[in-house]
């Protein structure tokens, strides 16, 4: 992911000189930088660049050695350098209106930029093709603008929606097991779709997918998200927490978007031995660790250093986000036939995180295996939501309420800076870990003792 | 208008109809209502108005939430459409695979909701020959769910409901034209009705009303277009035509757009179903925005509209991405546009306002 500290970065709004807690953090950051400075390089002699959204297999992609971008991944980078007012404002300037999805957007909106010195990193290539699934209703008009823009093909994916699913607690065996969660039907209709990308690549970039590489890429994938695995376990486990997840998202997400190489796999293996370090030598993130938090919601990446302040304030650490434990329970996919495999990892990744009643077991269940006191919810409390759901907070919170955990809803946008009013938000949560977590552990012990 | 009374009694459900036939609710205009007429039920559309929070706010609504899933959820609460057998559910847009998902995640059944038994009906929307292929699998999934696998019967459905749309047609035609005979209020009051009506209750009404049409005044006002995100209120619709206008089509799940292709009626019902899905026409969730463009443009041309009117609300984000390429098309070819506030379907005070300048222009026209 973006790396806020960034030398380049303009005068920030917010205090976000927080310490990095993880040797390799400036290494993750360093090699992303020339990682980018390489693609530019490679599409600028004339390789083909695919401009993709986070719901799409990045690992076909990295089987057919075409370089990619994920949507998300750039709009990281944009918030990361205070770049979001201006080029939402562009976007608003050509009629699109200011609610309409900030993170899914916020990459198209920085094209518009027309001083390419100003650009994040000296701005995003222009690609060749663009590639999306529809986890919206919007998003493939998202695409559609891009396409238009660059006179460049688009392929639509689409996704089936699962059969009926389980009501009754998480399904056993997660990493194996995604067929019969999801049903046949379901995998064959996305196999089905890759298959069609696989061509669609094939015939726009002339590189050949290759049967074997791609296995070698998905049992890469595997090795790295294990390591997340042990990492989300050992966090989970460990009182105090090593880290948190200021250092934990950045740490997971920059070797994400590297998945299928090397490098991905052996920055997740630093990255658990690095925590394990931590543990072995009583290292924390807040030695008086008083509350464990979970922050329900995408990164809040344009202010990292907001979730270290409650450390200080309150010895309350968040210590638990969506990122690691995705990386461990939705990615780490087997089976006999690695298209197929694929298509169930992409299903969980979207069924654990958004699919009702899948994510809501998920995430009672991650509140338990990490001693949470406390849900921080990003978003909530408007009618105009570019999720278009209702019900789901009550989902979530019935749930979290069964178990005895409180929640807070935020309701404010991890890419648009307009939207954050630090002291605000900063009250909000503070009182919420005053008189929703210690002041009723207080009542609940003074009850004991009495 | 005596002759319009019948279709607002179904409405507001004071009318007795239909009282032999089991209810199938739906949600969604994907929904092969074929399927559900030669099972011998009665499709029943769920006309939940986004404006009327209803006690699913109060209910499951904290952190607020899309108004019209929200509406949807409290009229099955308050069982206005009376016992549900089956809720049918299309999978576009998304929206419906999340209300089935929260319908089902609601283990915990409440007193008077326990009709909820939905079934999705995903469909799938790219026009491959795989999708289709798949498609043709999921309505016959659904006829068996619903007890119409016979073929016979369901041939039967498809000429009978083409019978209906063909009525459809007629009486929007009513409203544009040299000589109009109905307000786009009143067509939509026949339309809307049939969505609610077994098919031998409606046809008889709306035959008497064609035939009667000729005879009724010609209907006045600036012919304009309706894009409004959807919704069954006339509200806003009715502050329109108060204000000088008169609206000869709709472009969303409302109206016009609504009647939809005609099916096959030889060969494999269902896939003909299936191919009558694949040509419907494109709403703003699940189609692209030039597709979009292009139905808006073609139908205010069609319909000698003079001015396009977007009733987009501020939950309606598909709509909002299209709207610059439509104004920027419609204003092209000399269509005028104009964008009403996204809170109008919450407080409609203002929209009579808001186009007052264009019914004057109309008339010094």
């Amino acid at each position: 992911m973006a790396d806020a500290n960034a030398p380049d970065r303009p005068a920030a709004a917010f205090q976000n000189l927080r310490a990095k807690n993880l040797s390799f953090a400036k290494e993750n950051s360093e090699f992303n930088r020339q990682w980018f400075l390489d693609l530019r390089a490679q599409v600028d002699a004339g390789a083909p660049l695919a401009f993709v959204n986070a719901d799409v297999p990045t690992e076909i992609f990295k089987a057919m050695d075409i370089p990619a971008v994920v949507n998300q991944w750039w709009s990281s980078v944009v918030a990361a350098k205070q770049k979001s007012p201006a080029y939402l404002a562009r976007l608003n300037a050509r009629g699109y209106r200011e609610n309409l999805c900030k993170y899914c957007t916020l990459a198209y909106a920085s094209v518009l930029e027309d001083d390419p010195e100003g650009a994040p990193w000296g701005g995003l290539p222009t690609p060749t093709m663009v590639i999306s699934a529809n986890d919206c209703n919007s998003l493939h008009k998202v695409f559609e603008l891009w396409a238009d823009r660059f006179d460049i093909p688009f392929f639509a994916l689409e996704r089936p929606a699962p059969r009926p699913p389980v009501l009754d607690g998480l399904p056993v065996d997660l990493k194996r097991d995604w067929e019969g969660l999801f049903g046949a039907a379901a995998i064959d209709a996305m196999v089905e779709q890759y298959r069609e990308l696989i061509a669609f690549l094939e015939h726009h970039t002339g590189r050949q997918f290759d049967p074997s590489r791609f296995a070698e890429v998905m049992r890469l994938v595997n090795e790295q998200e294990e390591y997340y695995a042990l990492t989300r376990d050992l966090i989970a486990r460990t009182r105090p927490a090593p880290i948190n997840i200021a250092d934990q998202m950045p740490a997971t997400m920059i070797p994400q978007w590297h998945r299928g190489a090397e490098w991905g796999r052996d920055r997740a293996k630093v990255f658990y031995e690095e925590t394990l370090e931590k543990v072995r030598t009583g290292q924390a993130a807040a030695k008086n660790e008083q509350v464990r938090l979970m922050w329900l919601g995408t990164g809040l990446w344009y202010n990292l250093g907001f979730y270290e302040y409650f450390q200080q304030r309150y010895g309350a650490v968040f210590v638990w986000s969506i990122y690691l434990a995705i990386a461990a329970d939705a990615y780490p996919t087997y089976g006999d036939d690695p298209l197929r495999a694929l298509a169930g990892r992409m299903a969980k990744i979207y069924g654990i995180l958004n699919t009702a009643p899948l994510n809501v077991e998920w995430f009672k269940t991650e509140a338990r295996r990490a001693g949470i006191d406390g849900v921080v919810s990003l978003t909530g409390g408007t009618e105009d939501d570019c999720r278009e759901t209702f019900g789901q907070h009550y989902l979530v919170r019935r749930a979290f309420e069964q178990a005895g955990i409180p929640v807070l809803r935020l309701g404010v946008d991890n890419a648009d800076a307009r939207s954050w009013d630090d002291e605000a938000v900063r009250a909000r949560v503070g009182a919420f870990i005053e008189t929703e977590i210690l002041a009723k552990r207080t009542t609940v012990s003074g009850q004991e003792g009495a | 208008m005596s002759l319009l009374a019948p279709f607002q009694a179904i409405l507001d459900g004071e009318a007795q109809i239909d009282a032999d036939r089991a209810v199938v609710g739906w949600v969604g205009l994907d929904i092969p209502l074929e399927v559900i007429d030669a099972a011998g039920r009665r499709p029943v559309r769920i006309r939940a108005d986004a404006a009327v929070s209803g006690p699913a706010k109060a209910t499951f609504g904290e952190g607020g939430g899309h108004p019209g899933m929200r509406a949807i959820v409290s009229r099955l609460m308050t069982g206005e459409d009376g016992p549900i057998e089956r809720l049918a559910i299309g999978s576009t847009p998304v929206t419906g695979v999340w209300l089935y998902n929260l319908l089902i995640s609601l283990g915990d059944r409440r007193p008077g909701v326990d009709t909820w038994d939905a079934v999705l009906v995903d469909l799938a929307r790219r026009d491959a020959p795989a999708a289709h292929v798949r498609n043709i699998d999921a309505i016959r999934a659904f006829a068996e769910d619903v007890g119409a696998i016979d073929c016979d019967a369901l041939l039967q459905a498809i000429a009978d409901r083409n019978a209906l749309r063909l009525h459809l047609r007629q009486v929007d035609s009513l409203r544009f034209g040299p000589s109009p005979r109905l307000t786009g209020g009143q067509a939509r009051l026949v339309l809307d009705a049939a969505e609610v009506a077994s098919l031998p209750t409606i046809i008889p009404l709306i035959d008497a009303l064609l035939d009667q049409a000729p005879a009724l005044p010609v209907s006045t006002g600036a012919p304009v277009i309706y894009s409004g995100s959807g919704g069954p209120s006339l509200a806003v619709y009715r502050a329109l035509e108060s204000a000088g206008l008169r609206i000869v089509g709709d472009d969303q799940d409302y109206g016009s757009r609504a009647i939809g292709p005609d099916v096959e009626e030889s060969g494999d019902p269902f896939a003909a179903l299936a191919e009558r899905y694949r040509r419907r026409f494109p709403a703003p969730a699940g189609w692209t925005i030039k597709s979009r463009t292009d139905f808006l443009v073609g139908l205010a041309r069609e319909r000698g509209a003079q001015a396009v009117i977007f009733d987009i609300a501020d939950y309606d984000h598909p709509a909002a991405w299209d709207l610059p390429a439509q104004t920027a098309a419609l204003n092209e070819v000399g269509v005028t546009v104009r964008v009403l506030s996204p809170n109008a379907w919450r407080d409609p005070k203002d929209v009579a306002a808001a186009v007052a300048d264009l019914a004057y222009e109309a008339v010094r026209g």
